[in-house]
């Protein structure tokens, strides 16, 4: 990760896979181009989870460590997290109201996510809340653990929930997307473009918000 | 000196937990405005609760255990607020540092007190719940008791380890509902829905899974705090 | 106990600057120098309370950063700020220190209060509520919580600030009798005292070794 990751590689498959996804996946029988979103949605669902679960080895391993730069990497994370999250999010209720009719399902994993959205934004207000450098990776490491331990909680109680009061607007049948060899490949592009995107923005994230590590503690030696 | 094995270190275990647990019983007893305005505020929210469903709702039942465990939620982060951020703010933090006692000792004995206290306020808004919306728990009482009881543990754990966190943020107290609130769905979900059942005369084998998902999460949470606590006690 | 080369950086400067030296057993050993000289944080890391940047600590032999929770069973510690809560009285306070370090036995615990207490003067008011006490009284309570398992090590951070001169009479006789089964550091910015009261003297100034001593007598 610490490698430099050439921006115009990132840049060059993220243009191919727009391409794709707009212009050469043929549209879908049923829902016309409006699938499209989904290209969008998948990837960055799988990175937001790459990006919290990145938060939460790291956490593991200032802990065990006591290496700053865990944290930074913790941290950094946390903050892709949270945009890829709400990314996912956003498409996910387009998607879902076009499919379902409704913007909010509480499917098992919407609401999980939700709340795991939620949880990482209060985790990063509280790295805020704290000056000391030591003690705030430390204790929000633990707090970083902590959170994620909780979302497969959170996820097994929504789908307890959700069975038991079923949504009554949805199709007891869910729709199932017809999968051809050319969607497939799109999705596996972007896949790819998007992680690469994260990859190249935490090597940012690093940079920046080592930077301004190092300006506060230049700063408070002055 | 304490170097003892297996049993042994489980009863001086258990006995610093009770000491940690006694002592914050013993000052929070001489301290009785906290625990009035706790109870009162219990009442209260239950009571808004009732206002905002209105007196004659017909789906009143349904609610019920919602509005029970949003009262509790509610006292929790009363009861939260105080647990660590006390010992800090009145400088006694240092004392249980140097007591020569486990990390998981001090949590145990918090999240022990935390549970005690909010029992104390489930004791008054279980039943006055039960009047203000007209419903019974139509069930084997000590079910309901284990349930409620276990709900309410989970709910303790999450807690003092909360508190026990924003001890080190400036903003103390502030930061507990908005690092604890995301914490909590995985087991006041269950909860909300095993009052539910028992409330409508479920049995045991009908609230087998919530059950299973509290203790699951209780396990989970204790197996993560028992190896990182320690980290968050010692500066 | 042992220093060796200890030191604490904090982000900026440092409190402690490679410090050295070792105590005897049953020594009197006081910490002077200027506020702001280090004897505050010397004394947190003994206590455990701070872990140092550099160097090595070891008390009794074991290692005050490895294996801090063997070290705290040997050390009693009274800091800046007493460890007493006021709503408990001090009889309350100090069985429950008492208590948390394994001394199981009420009747036991109740004797050896009550002797320590006397040793300050202040056994008619254990049954008051700390928050209760003057500050002089409360801070000679926190003293006796702090020697009241008999620890092998006894770090007192400004023990004088607060005592007047009866109470400091006190603390010279309670000194004798903790001599007997501790060794004693305690920190003071006060030069005179501390040449009459302690065996050794150290002298830090701005997070160094300055001056090691014995004072003449």
């Amino acid at each position: 990760m610490r490698s430099r990751c050439p921006p115009a590689i990132v840049l060059a498959v993220n243009i191919l896979s727009l391409y794709m996804i707009y212009i050469w996946a043929p549209p879908e029988k049923l829902l016309g181009d409006s699938y499209r979103v989904l290209f969008i949605h998948t990837p960055s669902a799988w990175v937001c989870y790459l990006a919290f679960a990145i938060t939460f080895i790291s956490s593991i391993l200032y802990l065990r460590t006591g290496n700053l730069r865990w944290d930074l990497y913790a941290a950094s994370s946390s903050v892709l997290g949270i945009l890829f999250s709400t990314i996912t999010l956003i498409t996910g209720s387009i998607w879902a109201k076009l499919a379902w009719g409704l913007y909010w399902n509480w499917d098992p994993r919407e609401t999980a996510t939700l709340i795991l959205l939620l949880a990482y934004l209060g985790y990063v207000s509280f790295r805020m809340s704290i000056s000391t450098r030591d003690r705030r990776a430390r204790v929000s490491a633990v707090l970083g653990i902590l959170l994620f331990i909780s979302v497969p909680l959170s996820y097994f109680s929504a789908v307890l929930w959700v069975t038991l009061h079923p949504m009554p607007l949805l199709p007891s049948v869910g729709f199932r997307l017809g999968v051809e060899p050319p969607i497939l490949l799109a999705l596996v592009v972007s896949m790819l473009g998007i992680t690469l995107l994260f990859v190249w923005m935490f090597y940012l994230t690093l940079r920046i918000y080592g930077l301004v590590d190092g300006v506060e503690g230049y700063v408070e030696r002055r | 000196m304490k170097q003892k094995n297996g049993l042994g270190r489980i009863v001086s275990f258990l006995a610093d937990v009770w000491e940690i647990l006694l002592k914050d019983l013993r000052l929070e007893i001489r301290r009785k405005y906290e625990i009035h305005s706790v109870l009162i505020f219990a009442l209260l929210s239950n009571l808004l609760f009732a206002f905002a469903i209105g007196p004659s709702n017909p789906n009143v039942r349904e609610f019920a255990p919602a509005v029970l465990w949003m009262s509790i939620l509610f006292i929790s982060m009363l009861c939260f607020a105080t647990v660590f951020v006390r010992e800090v703010d009145k400088g006694t933090l240092d004392g249980l540092r140097l007591a020569p006692i486990s990390a998981q000792a001090v949590l145990t004995g918090k999240t022990l007190y935390t549970f005690v206290l909010m029992s104390l306020g489930a004791v008054l808004i279980v039943p006055s719940s039960m009047i203000i919306l007209n419903y019974t728990f139509n069930s084997d009482g000590l079910l309901v008791v284990f349930v409620l009881a276990l709900g309410i543990l989970d709910l303790s754990i999450v807690g003092s380890t909360v508190s026990s966190l924003t001890m080190y943020s400036e903003s103390r107290g502030l930061m507990i509902p908005s690092l604890s609130l995301p914490l909590i769905p995985g087991t006041l979900i269950p909860s909300i829905l095993a009052t539910g059942k028992l409330a409508a005369g479920a049995t045991l084998d009908a609230v087998l899974p919530e059950i299973q998902l509290n203790l699951g999460y209780l396990l989970l949470v204790s197996a993560a705090l028992g190896i990182t606590f320690e980290y968050v006690l010692y500066d | 106990m042992r220093l060796s080369n200890v030191s604490k950086k904090y982000e900026s400067r440092f409190g402690l600057r490679n410090v050295s030296f070792t105590v005897d057993e049953h020594e009197i050993f006081g910490l002077a120098g200027p506020n702001g000289a280090g004897k505050s944080t010397l004394i947190k890391i003994l206590a455990t309370l701070t872990k140092p940047t550099g160097g090595k600590v070891t008390i009794a032999g074991y290692d005050v950063l490895r294996q801090p929770r063997l070290v705290k069973g040997l050390i009693g510690v009274s800091l800046h700020n007493s460890l007493l809560y006021d709503e408990l009285t001090g009889m309350e306070n100090l069985t429950y220190y008492l208590r948390l370090h394994g001394c199981r036995d009420r009747e036991e615990a109740k004797d050896l209060v009550f002797h320590k207490s006397s040793l300050f003067g202040i056994e008619d008011r254990l049954e008051d509520p700390v928050g209760n006490l003057s500050s002089g009284m409360r801070k000679r309570l926190d003293i006796i919580r702090a020697a009241i398992h008999n620890p092998r090590l006894l770090l007192l951070d400004e023990p004088l600030s607060e005592l007047d001169s009866e109470g400091l009479e006190y603390f010279r006789r309670f000194l004798r009798s903790a001599r007997e089964y501790s060794t004693v550091i305690f920190s003071t910015h006060s030069l005179e005292v501390v040449e009459e009261i302690s065996s050794r003297v150290c002298i830090l100034k701005m997070g160094e070794l300055a001056e090691l001593r014995y004072p003449e007598k």
